[in-house]
């Protein structure tokens, strides 16, 4: 893993991961962990991301759309409005109205590799806003 | 001399009346004066062809008015108002006299106004019996059959609007015909479509029938789409009309465009089990162990995955599988007869978000159970249970019981606590939210499951 051997780009970075499926949402605690990151998380419903959100700093979020089929854009708003850049991790990757909802958010359809999430993140942080 | 004849025979020598009563084999001419409408003359072959003495006869409209079907004259004095109004509109239809014997009989009567400055101030007309009434009851019955159908039918002319509105059509879009008659019909229904008037009318202009799907409103504001084809058709001389069939298809496309989210739904559902399976497989690998146990391992879980989203794509089961249904499925590899694997318990529905970390807890534990536990010995058994019960909130749950019996009481292996295996039991519980107590006794694992049921009931996944 290229990740592991080449530098932590995420170091001392919070991310936090919304996802509803525990399997992916423990990869991806585990990716960001290997990065360097701190991972918080995993929030799997609406509300445990709120909750999530207002206990701890974040820098950057992961999101999924569809949490249990409850849509995560309320969340995602909130964060666009602290200003808290997003990746939006999901099937739904070709939602005709994301981009126009969302303009500043990375989006990674799903299946993603490691490098790709850790990439659009690392992009993400250091451009300036 | 009437002076009415008089003047017809003056009338007569104009070229457009000559070809009018060439083209008209007929049985009686007459001819009206609108300004003073009680005074009409009408030929001796008029009165003859109903049987009467044309002598005894005046030359008064209300002699023929006595006459004729009260419903046919009214149908005749409404297209008569119309071809006053629009010259394009034919005054053409059948009516049917009283003879003088007391017989009926059907009579075509066409008629021709006459203008002064565009306005109607006489109007001339001729009768042609209609001998064989045969083909008048089919158009009937056809008529009757328009009407009766649930496609809208109607005619229009470019200038003149709706002629014919059928019942079909009034049901279709809530509007009655007298309110839709001389309106333009694209105009009445709010018609929006992919090609534009001026492409239709090419096409119906060089003769072929257009045909597509228009959307439309009803007159309470719903929308209404149509399957739509019309043809443009020559009624008389160079007049045409243009006839439209429109079939309400609403449902259909509603049904195409909910095939079309579900395959939508479907990618995306693909797409995050191949997400699952990457996370299960690049978590299998901590710890490492040797590469065929991995392969093993990950081939189990990806098979109890496949088959847990095998369930849920069933079509019978549209938005819950029943617990038992899941339980004995994921446990099927792992039976090998003679009452191996127990299962008992009532029915649940489980909804499909569910399926996947309940299939792979018990996948989990049948896992560990052949290489630790009670599936390990010849004669060990496993049973699942499950009943419901309420927490401390009051709050439906089902509580599910594993629990393994191993009759040799022989030295089972202390199972590992710490491999990826107990981890992908825990991550599960947690997306189900539920409670795990695990114990491991002499007899292999107890495990105890505390579900939340009610979880199944407002499951709002689309």
């Amino acid at each position: 893993m290229s990740e592991q051997d080449g530098q932590r780009p995420l170091m001392g970075k919070k991310v936090l991961i919304v996802e509803d499926e525990m399997l992916i949402a423990f990869d991806l605690m585990d990716t960001f962990g290997d990065a360097g990151a701190a991972a918080i998380g995993p929030a799997g419903t609406l509300e445990q991301a709120f909750a999530t959100f207002e206990k701890d700093e974040t820098d950057v979020a992961i999101l999924d759309i569809d949490l249990r089929g409850v849509s995560v854009f309320p969340f995602a708003e909130a964060l666009v409005e602290r200003n808290i850049p997003i990746v939006f991790h999901s099937g739904h990757g070709t939602l005709e109205n994301l981009e126009m909802r969302f303009p500043d958010a990375a989006i990674c359809p799903k299946p993603a590799s490691r490098e790709e999430l850790i990439d659009k993140v690392t992009s993400l942080l250091e451009t300036p806003d | 001399m009437h002076y009415l004849e008089k003047e017809l025979g003056a009338f007569l020598g104009q070229p457009d009346a000559f070809a009018f009563l060439d083209s008209g084999t007929c049985d009686g001419i007459w001819y009206w004066d609108l300004e003073k409408p009680e005074h009409e003359y009408m030929s001796d072959g008029f009165w003859q062809a109903l049987g009467f003495d044309p002598t005894k006869r005046q030359h008064l409209a209300s002699e023929w008015q006595n006459l004729i079907f009260p419903e046919d004259g009214a149908t005749a004095l409404a297209n008569f108002e119309r071809h006053c109004a629009d010259p394009s509109y034919p005054y053409d239809q059948l009516v049917r006299y009283k003879t003088a014997d007391g017989g009926t009989v059907t009579v075509r009567c066409r008629g021709l106004a006459v203008r002064e400055n565009g306005v109607p101030i006489r109007m001339l007309g001729t009768h042609t019996i209609i001998h064989d009434t045969r083909a008048i009851e089919i158009d009937r019955q056809i008529s009757r059959m328009l009407e009766l159908s649930s496609d809208a039918i109607l005619a229009y002319s470019d200038s003149g609007g709706v002629i014919r509105w059928n019942q079909g059509a009034e049901v279709m879009y809530g509007i009655p015909e007298s309110e839709a008659l001389g309106q333009d019909p694209d105009t009445l229904t709010e018609a929006k479509c992919g090609s534009s008037k001026r492409e239709i009318k090419a096409i119906l202009d060089s003769g072929q029938a257009w045909s597509g799907e228009v959307t439309r409103k009803t007159r309470d504001g719903k929308v209404v789409i149509t399957s739509t084809k019309i043809q443009r058709v020559e009624v008389s001389g160079d007049r045409t009309l243009l006839l439209q069939i429109d079939r309400d298809v609403t449902e259909h496309i509603e049904a195409r465009e909910k095939e079309r989210h579900l395959t939508r739904e479907l990618h995306h559902r693909v797409k995050n089990l191949f997400s699952i399976i990457q996370g299960l497989v690049r978590l299998s690998f901590r710890p490492a162990r040797t590469d065929d146990e991995l392969a093993d391992n990950i081939c189990a879980r990806i098979e109890a995955l496949g088959k847990a989203y095998a369930l849920s794509m069933e079509p019978e089961h549209d938005k819950t599988v029943d617990l038992h249904t899941l339980v004995r499925q994921a446990l099927g590899p792992f039976n090998r007869g003679m009452n191996t694997v127990q299962i008992d318990g009532d029915g649940f529905p489980i909804p499909l978000n569910d399926i996947s970390p309940l299939s792979l807890i018990i996948n989990e534990l049948a896992t560990n159970a052949s290489k630790f536990g009670a599936l390990r010995t010849p004669d060990g058994r496993v049973s699942v249970t499950w009943d419901n019960c309420t927490d401390d909130n009051g709050r439906d749950m089902i509580e599910l019981v594993w629990s393994e019996v191993n009759p040799e009481t022989m030295s089972l292996n202390e199972p590992e606590t710490t491999g990826f295996g107990t981890r992908l039991v825990a991550l599960s519980a947690k997306q189900l939210n539920a409670t795990l107590n695990q114990d491991w006794t002499n007899q292999g694992l107890i495990c105890k499951l505390v579900i939340p049921f009610a979880q199944c009931d407002n499951q709002n996944h689309a």
